[in-house]
């Protein structure tokens, strides 16, 4: 969904965005997605173990790419059906175009940066009035099932300058901007704004060994405003903080703000010798999400807090002389989320507290006879998670695993052509607020095509997931295609 | 060494990094547990005694949140679960065969009071035997922005006829920034805008008599409204009084006896179709006052009206909240017509005639269709 790709903190705000209802990010690979996304044995250029690659540090950009590109992209996604929560759309349409390079600006510094447009249809959505229902315990409801169609671009750059020998800086920004419609009564505007900077400082001090420091400073706005609707009577709307308190408001016109400011540091560390590398990323910081009522005199509604420690480990070890490669992968995130009414900033309305743990090894095998690279992953997520909805009087709890398997295999043909294909297969996940059915399965195949083709790389990418309940049969689907036409020009 | 420094360093200011921000409070909303004890104070069941089997109705002035229990052996009802906020409590018990209400009410506050006891005191219902019984403001046609058929439909509750001679039916004000500066709560007035009186003189002439267990209405314009504002507007030819501004361009139904305004102004007596307060009096006395109004810059023109002479009033607001209340809350403690849409032809009425506990958010339901002259 778009929420999940438009910042980059909200992906860490949703535990385990359930696979079949999430599009890929921006920046992977697309070769990566059409081998399932099987990346911890993967040696790719988009994915090394640097602080780029796996620590978005832009000081590192001039180290992590060396060649010049230019790429035009485009997909087109669609994801329908009743497995999912209450609130969610039934069916997401998500269709973008844009264009990326990366240019050495001198032999000291590299810039990289993307931008598209996108179309967004989210079809048959029951009451919900927001960009994403569940970003907060805070929400706006209306009595209405309708679509909502948003437009808007998105666009980030990445800008890497070394200071002096063996140490670089860097910034990035990130920018999403989209208006969406709802189509029928209350038929608010939905205005998202979303805007993320990353100030990077790397350090080598050694053959093997480079840390870096992050800052990334957050502002996630959305804005839903109601004008005079044409049904000939007013907007009356519900706003609830948790799912049982809430007030009737009606008027004529309106707007409810929701404005997520965050702060965060992430410190990172990696070896990177000749057989082994490794990387270890710790982050930690908060946000805060005020809801206000009204534009001119305001009234805060809502307050949201997230306190958020998350450290990754990867490593890949290609021993010499050897057609493999071990990936390995761990990670702690905790994250607790909590909540309050303005008005009584006292008591304690929502808590959720939840942990992460989680590890994962892949490998992968090429066989070099028929040039072949087969490739296979497990990973493996304890979540425990607790919810207290305290104005509802509801705790909820999970204390649940999620694995997920992949397989993927691509032939190459001369160096010129290569054919992919990869299997995911994700045992239940989960999200934060434990509304996602449980006991999903979701499977996905995926394929994909590389060619050179008069002096542009071709990349296509096709998927076609479903996911599946225990217990019902009820189903979501998810299909779709990328293309990327790429021009390097070193 | 300087490299353990900046490592150290860095580590300090990642956790400074996650120790920012608010708080988390440390106690719970939703732990607020009222043992509530209601005590009839009348005296017929000799002294004061716990009822049993008193309605106990709960209210939120703070959020949507309304709810109904009942006291058991000793008068005791328990209140679980109540998150904070202000609520308005009453305690009724209604006889109907024997014609009887007691009530008592309360206003209370909580943030975390996991165990309180409080008393509900109640008592014979002291009101007047003459109320409004459903008031319709919100019109009927948003596309034309009707609302010319309101309504206000009064009832006799009492076992003699009632004589409204003089009696004037009131509009409040409804600038947030003169009642703030008045502050109601502190004044012996209510603040009118719209003033309108039935002929005669309070308590010396019979000329509009109200017979017992009888509704009049009185409306906006006395006209077939279905006629010019669609169907689902108020056929009102069949009110028995209209309100009539002489001043204006009014129409003047014909055959429709008028209630004229005392005040200077050429509006015709028209009701906010979202929120304002309505109320009667009778018209003994009041007087002209102006006040300066912030907003305005100017000094406007509102009429005083003493409590003393108000027998009704009535506050309405689509939304839960409010943040002025433009009727004080020894005349009405709550708010009816809540999620009410304008133009929505919905009118506000009280659960049965002759009830008032002076808090329309208990006594008062939306109605749709309206209802002049029935119920």
């Amino acid at each position: 969904m778009i929420r999940c790709r438009m910042s980059l903190l909200a992906a860490l705000a949703v535990v385990a965005a359930p696979v079949i209802l999430t599009a890929p990010a921006l920046g992977d690979g697309i070769r990566i997605e059409s081998l399932a996304n099987a990346r911890l044995a993967l040696e790719d250029r988009d994915n090394q173990i640097n602080p780029f690659d796996f620590g978005r540090n832009p000081a590192w950009l001039h180290n992590d790419y060396e060649l010049q590109f230019l790429r035009f992209n485009g997909s087109l996604f669609e994801t329908k059906g009743d497995l999912r929560r209450e609130f969610d759309p039934h069916l997401i349409n998500d269709f973008f175009i844009g264009v990326a390079g990366n240019k050495r600006l001198s032999d000291r510094q590299t810039v990289r940066g993307y931008i598209d447009y996108q179309r967004l249809l989210d079809r048959e959505v029951y009451r919900n009035l927001e960009i994403d229902q569940y970003n907060d315990p805070f929400y706006l409801n209306d009595k209405t099932t309708g679509d909502f169609d948003y437009y808007g671009p998105r666009a980030s750059i990445d800008w890497g300058f070394r200071l002096v020998e063996n140490l670089w800086i860097g910034a990035g920004l990130d920018y999403n901007l989209s208006t969406g419609l709802k189509q029928v009564y209350t038929r608010p505007q939905i205005v998202h704004n979303y805007s993320g900077a990353i100030l990077g400082l790397a350090w080598k001090p050694s053959e093997r060994w480079a840390f870096g420091l992050g800052y990334r400073p957050v502002r996630d706005q959305n804005r839903t405003n109601f004008a005079k609707p044409d049904e000939g009577y007013d907007n009356v709307i519900q706003g609830y903080s948790g799912d049982a308190i809430y007030e009737v408001r009606a008027f004529s016109s309106y707007s409810i703000g929701e404005i997520e400011i965050g702060h965060y540091v992430d410190l990172q560390g990696f070896y990177m010798g000749d057989d082994l590398k490794a990387g270890l990323i710790v982050k930690g910081g908060f946000s805060e999400t005020e809801v206000k009522y009204n534009a001119s005199r305001q009234y805060p509604k809502g307050y949201w807090k997230e306190d958020l420690f998350d450290a990754q480990l990867r490593g890949r070890w290609t021993p010499a002389g050897m057609p493999l490669a071990v990936g390995f992968s761990a990670r702690y995130l905790t994250n607790d989320g909590w909540g309050v009414r303005p008005d009584f900033s006292d008591v304690l309305l929502y808590d959720n507290p939840y942990a992460m743990y989680s590890a994962g090894l892949g490998l992968s095998y090429w066989i070099s006879a028929v040039d072949l690279l087969l490739i296979g992953e497990y990973t493996a997520e304890q979540y425990d998670i607790e919810v207290w909805d305290n104005g509802a009087n509801l705790y909820r709890k999970a204390d649940q695993l999620s694995q997920t398997g992949r397989f993927a295999v691509e032939k190459n043909i001369s160096n010129v052509y290569s054919f992919r294909a990869g299997y995911e297969y994700t045992d239940y996940p989960i999200d934060r607020w434990i509304k996602l059915p449980r006991n999903i399965d979701i499977s996905r195949v995926t394929g994909g095509i590389g060619a050179f083709v008069n002096g542009w790389k071709v990349d296509l990418h096709v998927e076609y997931g479903l996911g599946t309940a225990d217990y019902s049969d009820q189903e979501r689907q998810r299909m779709g295609a990328a293309v990327w036409f790429t021009k390097y020009m070193n | 060494m300087k490299t353990r420094a900046v490592i150290t360093a860095l580590l300090i200011l990642l956790g400074l990094a996650f120790s920012c921000g608010r708080e988390k409070p440390t106690v719970p909303d939703g732990n607020n547990n009222i043992m509530l004890y209601a005590v009839d104070t009348s005296g017929v069941q000799g002294g004061w005694v716990g009822i049993e089997g008193a309605t106990i109705r709960v209210s939120s002035s703070t959020s949507q949140y309304e709810r109904v229990f009942e006291t058991g052996p000793g008068g005791f009802a328990r209140l679980d679960g109540l998150v904070a906020g202000t609520y308005m409590l009453q305690a009724e018990l209604i006889n109907m065969e024997e014609n009887y209400t007691i009530l008592g009410q309360k206003e209370l506050s909580v943030l975390y009071d996991p165990q309180t006891d409080d008393t509900v005191f109640m008592d014979y219902k002291k009101a007047s035997p003459l109320t409004m019984n459903e008031i319709y403001y919100c019109g009927c046609n948003y596309g034309r922005f009707y609302y010319y058929d309101q309504f206000i439909e009064l009832y006799n509750s009492s076992a003699d006829t009632l004589w409204l001679d003089g009696y004037i039916v009131c509009r409040t004000a409804q600038s947030d920034d003169v009642i703030n500066i008045i502050g109601l709560e502190t004044v012996d007035y209510a603040l009118a805008y719209y003033v309108f009186a039935f002929p005669g003189e309070s308590g010396v002439t019979r000329t509009v008599p109200l017979a017992p267990e009888e509704f009049l209405v009185l409306a906006g314009d006395a006209t077939n409204h279905t006629a010019y504002g669609g169907a689902l507007c108020v056929d009102l030819r069949d009110a028995d009084w209209e309100f009539f501004n002489p001043l204006g361009s009014d129409y003047d139904a014909p055959g429709v006896p008028n209630l004229l305004p005392l005040s200077n102004y050429e509006n015709d007596f028209q009701l906010n179709v979202g929120r304002t307060g309505v109320f009667i009096a009778t018209g003994e006395e009041w007087e002209y006052v102006e006040h300066f109004d912030p907003s305005m810059n100017a000094m406007k023109e509102y009429i005083h009206v003493p409590l003393s002479t108000v027998v009704d009033g009535v506050e309405y607001s689509s939304n839960t909240t409010v943040t002025t209340r433009y009727l004080t809350l020894r005349v009405d403690a709550g708010l009816a017509g809540n999620g009410m849409a304008k133009y929505s032809a919905t009118s506000v009425q009280r659960r049965f005639p002759g009830l008032d506990s002076n808090n329309s958010t208990f006594d008062f339901e939306n109605t749709q269709p309206p209802s002049p002259g029935w119920q």
